[in-house]
């Protein structure tokens, strides 16, 4: 793997966490330098001002969202990659995108997987789970190609036609999107599956 | 108004809006909070025909969340034969114009037109009476009834009754809704408060030291003191967690086990014998426990039993208080408590304490609360600390 060294931020808003990453990253040979944050404008004001090559960023911070300030410090420090972390439930790859991040781990996860992640997205690729440990799919495969073309302005009929179904089953699918997406309409659909990253 | 003036008979629909409201109460009153949605909607169905000179009545309602209709509820007719059913407002327009009109619709000829033909052929109805559940602009569903064959013909009066019944059903839908969806937010956020605690401190203190674990080098005698010290607090923070009342405690209420029960044993109906054992005096902070689970078993006993007499005995020694009530009269059914006797042995761990119940000598039934004494000797140690420290 590339042997460039690599300033680390870590925004998280439990002091035992800073620690535990100060012991493991601190020896770590690829480590440049280590900065911590607990809250969003901290984080903010290290992004600009040290450049961090990859911020660690807690999903849940106290009352702040991790997957906003995802985008913030992307805005901030362009080349700052983030990289998500959590310990309550998974985050798909399309939603942590969404967000801006390069990769999402989680915290029941072993320190050195942790910190191999933690290098990788700081050189620059990307850390996702292995599919066996992402949240199912929201959306079958059909349900994804029949979401696609109504984010195009399809109609059903025109959908039935391009994917060869009857109206009827297609009605059925977009029924069933709606209930996943808890969204009234086509509009609404769109717009909430653009949010959390099922549409391009 | 003049006092000589004659006083009118009020309408008979005044009458008919009382009676109703009397049926649907006794009907629905021993209804617990876990009882099945079916039996709930059952019990309206038998009012109708109760009230009414139908005898055969089904509920049918929208399920939001699977987008459909469906029969949650029938008298008369057995529910097996409904359940199957997903009629829709297209193919029943007898529904979709009592809902629409707000009125109660009779239909006697075209049945076939009016509703799924799997429906009229089911049930061989002949005239078919829809009844809108709907007040104040909702519409919860319809009731479809009928005498169970042959044709008829329904008055003015008995139409006007039926539409009555259609909102009080509404109303106590409504109600029931209400009342289930703020049972499931407070355990919904019972829930969020126990995975918040445990997130916020074991769940990161485990983190931190399992990346500090993680390092190659050996960590020094600060840095394992840390560790130490954070999984110190874990365990402290999940026993916490852990010991969090899984059951509101039971309330003040103002009395007494000694004054309730001289109520209950002065008052008509139930014969109530108490013994108080001893120096049965009823600790203070076991006294709402006591009463709660007095008034459990006594409420089981005038749902579930037919005693001759009630007996309750009340004991206190030096280790524990116990509070027993037996009956003579239970009647068998599914033995199922109830959700007030799980509560209250809820109530009861929280202090220590357990609550028994259950059948014995065949047609007896007994609910025992055993809750220890915290002694003195035990609550605190000499020097007020628990435990001498190690170090």
């Amino acid at each position: 793997m590339d042997d460039r060294r690599l300033r680390v931020l870590v925004v998280d808003d439990h002091d035992v966490v800073h620690w535990g990453f100060r012991v493991l990253l601190g020896e770590q040979p690829w480590v440049e330098r280590f900065f911590q944050a607990r809250t969003g404008v901290e984080a903010l004001a290290l992004a600009r001002a040290q450049k961090p090559h990859v911020a660690l960023v807690d999903l849940f911070l106290a009352g702040e969202s991790g997957a906003e300030l995802s985008a913030s410090i992307r805005e901030a420090s362009p080349a700052t990659r983030v990289l998500l972390i959590s310990g309550t439930g998974r985050m798909s790859p399309a939603a942590a995108r969404a967000a801006g991040a390069s990769g999402f781990v989680s915290k029941d996860w072993e320190a050195s997987r942790v910190a191999a992640a933690v290098r990788r997205v700081g050189l620059g690729m990307t850390s996702f789970p292995p599919k066996a440990e992402q949240p199912a799919p929201l959306l079958t495969e059909r349900e994804r190609e029949v979401l696609s073309l109504i984010a195009r302005g399809s109609t059903n009929r025109e959908i039935a036609e391009r994917l060869y179904l009857s109206p009827h089953t297609v009605k059925e699918h977009t029924s069933v999107l709606y209930r996943k997406l808890r969204a009234r309409n086509r509009a609404e659909a769109v717009q909430r599956a653009q949010r959390i990253g099922l549409l391009g | 108004m003049s006092v000589d003036q004659p006083i009118a008979s009020p309408p008979p629909s005044l009458f008919a809006g009382v009676e109703p409201l009397e049926v649907f109460v006794e009907l629905l009153a021993e209804i617990d909070m876990h009882t099945a949605p079916t039996e709930f909607y059952d019990r309206i169905c038998e009012a109708i025909c109760r009230l009414t000179t139908m005898r055969r009545a089904a509920v049918f309602m929208a399920d939001t969340t699977r987008r459909r209709v469906r029969a949650i509820g029938s008298h008369g007719i057995p529910f097996e034969q409904l359940s199957g059913l997903r009629p829709t407002l297209v193919n029943t327009p007898i529904a979709q114009r009592a809902l629409l009109e707000d009125q109660v619709v009779v239909i006697s000829e075209g049945i076939e037109e009016a509703v799924p033909s799997a429906y009229a052929q089911l049930l061989g109805v002949t005239t078919l009476v829809c009844t809108p559940m709907s007040a104040g602009g909702y519409a919860y569903g319809v009731i479809c009834a009928d005498r169970g064959g042959g044709q008829f013909e329904l008055s003015d009066g008995e139409r006007h009754l039926l539409w009555t019944l259609g909102k009080t059903a509404a109303l106590v839908a409504a109600a029931r809704n209400v009342t289930r969806q703020q049972e499931r937010m407070r355990r919904l956020g019972e829930r969020l408060d126990l995975a918040r605690e445990i997130h916020e401190s074991v769940l990161q203190r485990l983190f931190g030291v399992s990346l500090a674990l993680g390092a190659e080098q050996p960590l020094d005698r600060e840095e394992r003191e840390r560790c130490r010290i954070e999984m110190q607090e874990a365990l402290a923070d999940l026993r916490r967690a852990l010991e969090r009342p899984l059951a509101p405690l039971a309330p003040e209420t103002g009395t007494t086990l000694a004054g309730e029960l001289e109520r209950v044993r002065k008052s008509p109906g139930m014969v109530v014998e108490v013994d108080w054992r001893g120096d049965s005096s009823v600790p203070a902070d076991v006294e709402p426990l006591a009463q709660s689970v007095l008034a459990e078993a006594l409420r089981n006993i005038a749902k579930h039993a037919n005693p001759s007499r009630v007996e309750v005995a009340v004991a206190r020694d030096e280790e524990e208080f116990t509070l027993e009530v037996r009956n003579d009269g239970a009647r068998g059914g599914d033995g199922d408590p109830g959700m007030g006797l799980r509560l209250a042995a809820f109530e009861a761990l929280q202090q220590g304490g357990a609550v028994e119940f259950g059948a014995f000598e065949g047609d007896h039934w007994r609910v025992r609360l055993v809750v220890p004494l915290q002694s003195d000797d035990l609550s605190a140690a000499p020097d007020g600390g628990a435990l001498e420290d190690v170090e």
